[in-house]
């Protein structure tokens, strides 16, 4: 570990630190759209979206143009795109979405094919922290400090219209609109992380955090503050080992952050099972001579 | 103040769900919409709320159009409308009742009105409770609590006593009860004591509406099984032939 910090401060190691900072900038951003992620069950979605983003890569990479911008533009148009038709077109809407995430990356593919020099996919597929640099570091900031703001001033439209799409409706809240700039949302948040841990995994971290937080939280606010450092853990204790251990350090991040998780379902159900069992007793007592509060009888 | 429907139509595709729906409801009524399945008692209600545009006619509530009136309106939909493991207690359910268009707007009496409203429906003790911890009927109570929380003018109920059991289907018969008279009333149900005992008027929905006489018979019947006054849907006043097919269920008291 001693050696990762060093490495952390070394002038010659500078991608290091710019895949940390990157990490950490985009912690808050992917708690709070990853819970919203979760809670509403469109993590198809945010995975259609990822992939599609490898065709404005690709763009970017042919055209000459940073890749980055053409992710996050892609991404955008992927989530207008699904927005569209899982609010207007009365289609099976789980097909179209994974056409976009098949079409996306096969249009990503081809370019990076077509591309001069030789271009490595799997650098954008699994992630690689040397493509990094200062320029995606500002965009990165960015980009996170417009999502942040936003998940903040919308928590309340996002809790209610998340909970119950219909009711908030019936308060006269645009709930089309709010759903799209949520999905515009993710596309952005997608992008933060693509570099670090790459396109096919970045899902992950957009959906184990907020699912470890939810085990341990029923309150949707506690949970996104719950995930946000997470998020920051898992991506700091991903980078170090891998550092260490000399593996990829998308894969490193994801199986941490998986076996976190599964520990921590573990731990919740065994506890739960106990609390349950030492409960039971006074059940059935009750069971046997029901009270009268309605509390308890209905 | 009231609820004025003119010729209103709705279709879904090439059905024809209501029909030139014409209707007048004042200020304090509780109007019971009963009906059959798919009789388009659910749509009638959410034409008026706002959550469906209709196809022909026009609805207007205090004489302006139903979007301008959407604040003042409490809605209590089927309870299986929301997700029930969603990570959200008690509290926070009935907050999303004052929830307003401008994210910015924040009412400075959140606690206070949404605590008021939970007391009404006997659940103030479980305000920090989540909301997957409570019954059905519980969750029943937390949502018209959240129709309350903005002290609505208006309060419509879709169903409310669908999912629960007798012992709370009296108390949300005796909530009801508290509310009638303060504020206007819409309720769609297929429980038909609570039609018999608070209703002012009963419509009956089927594609058509149709408006049931009604007469206090307290005199002759005395009380229901809540203790409240009877009213009889009149049958021996010929109806359209397809307006209504609501008799056979009603038997003689609705």
């Amino acid at each position: 570990m001693n050696e990762f910090f060093s490495a952390l401060t070394s002038q010659d190691l500078p991608f290091l630190r710019y895949a940390l900072l990157a990490g950490l900038l985009s912690s808050p951003a992917f708690g709070i759209i990853g819970t919203y992620v979760v809670v509403n069950r469109i993590t198809s979605i945010a995975g259609a979206i990822s992939h599609a983003a490898l065709a404005g890569i690709g763009a970017g990479l042919y055209f000459g143009f940073n890749p980055l911008a053409g992710a996050t533009i892609a991404a955008l148009i992927a989530g207008l795109i699904i927005s569209f038709i899982t609010l207007k077109v009365n289609e099976r809407v789980d097909s179209i979405i994974g056409m976009i995430w098949a079409v996306g990356m096969s249009i990503g593919l081809l370019f990076i094919a077509k591309s001069p020099g030789y271009q490595d996919p799997m650098s954008y597929l699994f992630g690689n922290i040397l493509l990094i640099g200062k320029s995606d570091l500002y965009l990165l900031l960015t980009l996170d400090i417009i999502t942040s703001i936003a998940g903040v001033i919308l928590f309340h439209h996002i809790q209610a219209i998340s909970f119950d799409a219909e009711f908030a409706r019936s308060r006269g809240i645009h709930t089309d609109l709010f759903q799209i700039v949520m999905i515009m949302m993710i596309s952005v948040t997608v992008v933060l992380m693509v570099t670090v841990v790459g396109i096919v995994m970045v899902i992950a971290l957009l959906t184990i955090p907020a699912a470890t937080a939810g085990l341990f939280s029923n309150r949707l606010k506690t949970i996104m503050l719950l995930a946000t450092v997470l998020t920051a853990l898992f991506h700091f204790a991903g980078l170090a080992l891998s550092y260490t251990a000399d593996s990829p350090t998308g894969a490193t991040t994801i199986i941490i952050a998986a076996a976190v998780y599964t520990l921590s379902l573990s731990a919740v159900s065994l506890y739960r099972k106990r609390k349950f069992t030492e409960h039971a007793p006074a059940v059935s007592a009750q069971a046997a001579h029901p009270p009268e509060s309605d509390a308890k009888t209905d | 103040m009231s609820i004025v429907l003119d010729k209103v139509s709705y279709e879904y595709g090439q059905n024809t769900v209501l029909d030139a729906i014409t209707a007048t409801i004042d200020q304090g009524e509780f109007v019971s919409i009963i009906g059959p399945n798919g009789g388009g008692k659910t749509t009638l209600l959410k034409l008026i709320i706002g959550l469906l545009q209709p196809g022909n006619g026009t609805i207007t509530i205090d004489g302006e159009p139903v979007h301008r009136k959407q604040q003042d309106i409490g809605y209590v939909p089927q309870v299986s409308q929301h997700d029930n493991r969603f990570p959200i207690s008690v509290l926070d359910v009935v907050k999303t009742g004052l929830l307003t268009k401008d994210p910015l707007l924040r009412n400075k009496n959140v606690y206070d009105q949404c605590m008021q409203a939970l007391e009404t429906v006997g659940l103030s003790d479980a305000a920090a409770k989540p909301i997957y911890a409570l019954s059905g009927g519980q969750k029943q109570r937390v949502l018209i609590a959240r129709a309350l929380a903005g002290s609505p003018s208006y309060l419509f109920l879709d169903e409310p006593t669908s999912n629960v059991d007798t012992v709370i289907n009296e108390q949300l018969h005796q909530l009801l009860k508290k509310l009638s008279g303060q504020r206007t009333i819409l309720l769609v149900t297929h429980d038909y004591s609570l039609v018999s005992s608070l209703s002012t008027r009963v419509f009956c929905i089927n594609r058509h509406l149709h408006e049931h006489p009604i007469e206090d018979t307290m005199e002759e019947a005395g009380h229901d099984i809540y203790g409240n006054r009877v009213m009889r849907v009149r049958h021996d006043i010929v109806l359209n032939e397809d307006a209504c097919f609501c008799e056979q269920h009603l038997g003689g008291h609705a």
